[in-house]
């Protein structure tokens, strides 16, 4: 990948980015809908936290507005996340299955950069805009000072990394669907996996711990990095770990993706 | 002539129960999406106990939190998608054809997929939560008025997807609809925050709306919170509920019928 490249991609994606807008206007229900949808769906899982504070004050030593933070942090990652990199949930059923994914191999492009390029799940934008206005909104009210350029700093980097964080998940889990066939099923389970990432990683048994961190290793895109904006010393390691975390898991996932491609048989149709 | 009318009843769950084996691997993800739900809220759940005091206690809480799975894996269906999937495709028009109603049709196909999921998600979850979590079980009497409410619940399901899925004929999409019904209904139901732990005032408005005895209703027979006459209150209200949604259900479908005519020319 030379940057010549890299330019020619960025030059295609916004071919690709701006067919895909004008594909949407035909679907305006759909999309109004879908906004809808997830607005509800951030709303309720809101109300559901403050339900689950009228019972206590502070689980683990963490407030009602520092769950808030990590409610509002990891779930930007995973908004910026589905945004642009949504595609492979439907990998198995839509490329693997129907044999579409001849048409990415023949063309002079990356085959992974062409299945991102695919889709872009605009229905999300709604509930970036509301975790971002949650990170304010809690920013302002937790004890530790959270608008510094320190925290700035840190804060874009562990972003980018966390996202790099679930690509390598839903790289790694999208990649089954070579010899499955499938993907939407492995990906329903991640959904409910991912919930886990709004409570603080202190209260679970260390198997799940681990899986956090190694399997599923969503931990690295909420919980670590907001232990950071809090001044939480003993997170120390795990916090500089977030912003390497990205990279790492998504190399790997790239080989094991890089393994599938190589062994893919199209359907022949 | 009685007995053939049944058959044809029996014949459609037959071929629905063939058709949902073939998706085997779906209802294992879905049954493994259920477990990561109830171990994630074992958690939550265990480390709110530590940090505070839970009316009723920790067991109390985790036996209903399993409850409201094993009820929303049995008895809440999809029924969007199925008529999504139809509308979008234009095959409605056979389900028209048939010697059956739509919504008779539509009833007995989601009845064999809920008797599937029964099986195949419902009580495993029952078995899981009793070894592995420790969970109270209730009584034989109250287990048969269980299975019982929870039938009634599948019917105030059924009905209220069936009008939310009507909107499909307008909105020509199903998932968005499908996720806003499934939103509202996991929280107002009780499958996600126990109801019998909110504030007095918010519980009065969640037992007023149908969402309650869809899941809570049942969940309260099982915890045995609920003995005696106040099982056959909480079957009455299901019952009741299901008389009222039929009506809203039949009506959806009315106003429904005529938009699939427009669309059809």
């Amino acid at each position: 990948m030379n940057l010549k490249n890299v330019k020619k991609h960025l030059r295609v994606y916004k071919i690709f980015f701006v067919a895909f807008l004008k594909s949407r206007l035909i679907y305006k229900t759909d999309f109004v809908l879908g906004v809808l949808s997830q607005t509800i769906h951030l709303v309720f899982s809101l109300a559901f936290l403050t339900l689950i504070f009228t019972q206590v004050e502070s689980i683990q030593g963490w407030g009602f507005n520092e769950i808030l933070l990590l409610v509002g942090f990891g779930g930007l990652i995973l908004n910026l996340h589905h945004i642009f990199l949504f595609a492979l949930y439907t990998f198995g059923e839509d490329k693997i299955v129907t044999g579409r994914f001849d048409r990415f191999l023949v063309r002079p492009l990356n085959p992974l950069f062409q299945v991102y390029a695919s889709y872009v799940s605009d229905n999300n934008i709604s509930k970036l805009l509301v975790n971002i206005a949650l990170i304010v909104y809690a920013g302002q009210r937790v004890d530790a000072t959270i608008f510094t350029f320190e925290n700035l700093l840190y804060g874009s980097l562990a972003t980018v990394s966390g996202v790099l964080v679930l690509a390598g998940i839903f790289l790694g889990f999208a990649t089954t669907a070579f010899w499955t066939g499938r993907s939407k099923a492995v990906f329903w389970l991640f959904f409910n996996v991912s919930d886990f990432r709004k409570y603080p990683f202190g209260i679970y048994a260390l198997p799940i711990q681990l899986m956090l961190v190694t399997v599923i290793p969503i931990a690295f895109a909420s919980f670590f990095p907001v232990t950071f904006f809090l001044e939480r010393e003993q997170w120390r390691i795990w916090q500089y770990l977030s912003l390497v975390a990205g990279p790492i898991f998504f190399l790997v996932s790239y080989k094991f993706w890089s393994h599938g491609v190589s062994n893919y048989s199209s359907t022949g149709s | 002539m009685k007995r053939l009318k049944t058959s044809k009843y029996f014949e459609i769950i037959k071929v629905i129960f063939k058709e949902a084996t073939a998706y085997r691997l779906d209802a294992l993800m879905l049954l493994a999406s259920s477990i990561v739900f109830l171990l994630l809220y074992y958690f939550v759940w265990l480390a709110i106990d530590q940090s505070g005091e839970i009316p009723g206690g920790f067991q109390q809480v985790i036996t209903y939190i399993v409850a409201g799975q094993i009820v929303s894996n049995a008895a809440f269906t999809q029924t969007e998608t199925f008529i999504g999937d139809r509308v979008r495709r234009g095959t409605i028009v056979n389900e028209l054809k048939r010697p059956i109603s739509l919504m008779t049709y539509t009833y007995f196909h989601e009845l064999a997929w809920a008797l599937f999921n029964f099986i195949a998600k419902a009580v495993p979850i029952a078995i899981i939560g009793i070894i592995f979590l420790g969970i109270d079980t209730p009584n034989l009497v109250n287990t048969f008025f269980f299975v019982l409410s929870v039938f009634l619940a599948f019917n105030v399901v059924f009905l209220f997807a069936y009008s939310t899925a009507m909107l499909v004929f307008w909105t020509k999409v199903d998932w968005s609809i499908r996720m806003m019904r499934n939103t509202v209904q996991n929280l107002f139901s009780g499958v996600l925050f126990p109801l019998y732990l909110l504030p007095d005032t918010l519980n009065t408005v969640f037992n007023l709306l149908p969402f309650q005895v869809m899941a809570d209703a049942p969940i309260q027979i099982f915890t045995m919170s609920a003995t005696g006459s106040e099982i056959y209150f909480i079957l009455g209200k299901q019952i009741i509920w299901i008389v009222i949604l039929y009506f809203v259900a039949f009506f959806a479908w009315k106003k429904a019928r005529t938009k699939l005519t427009v669309q059809g020319g």
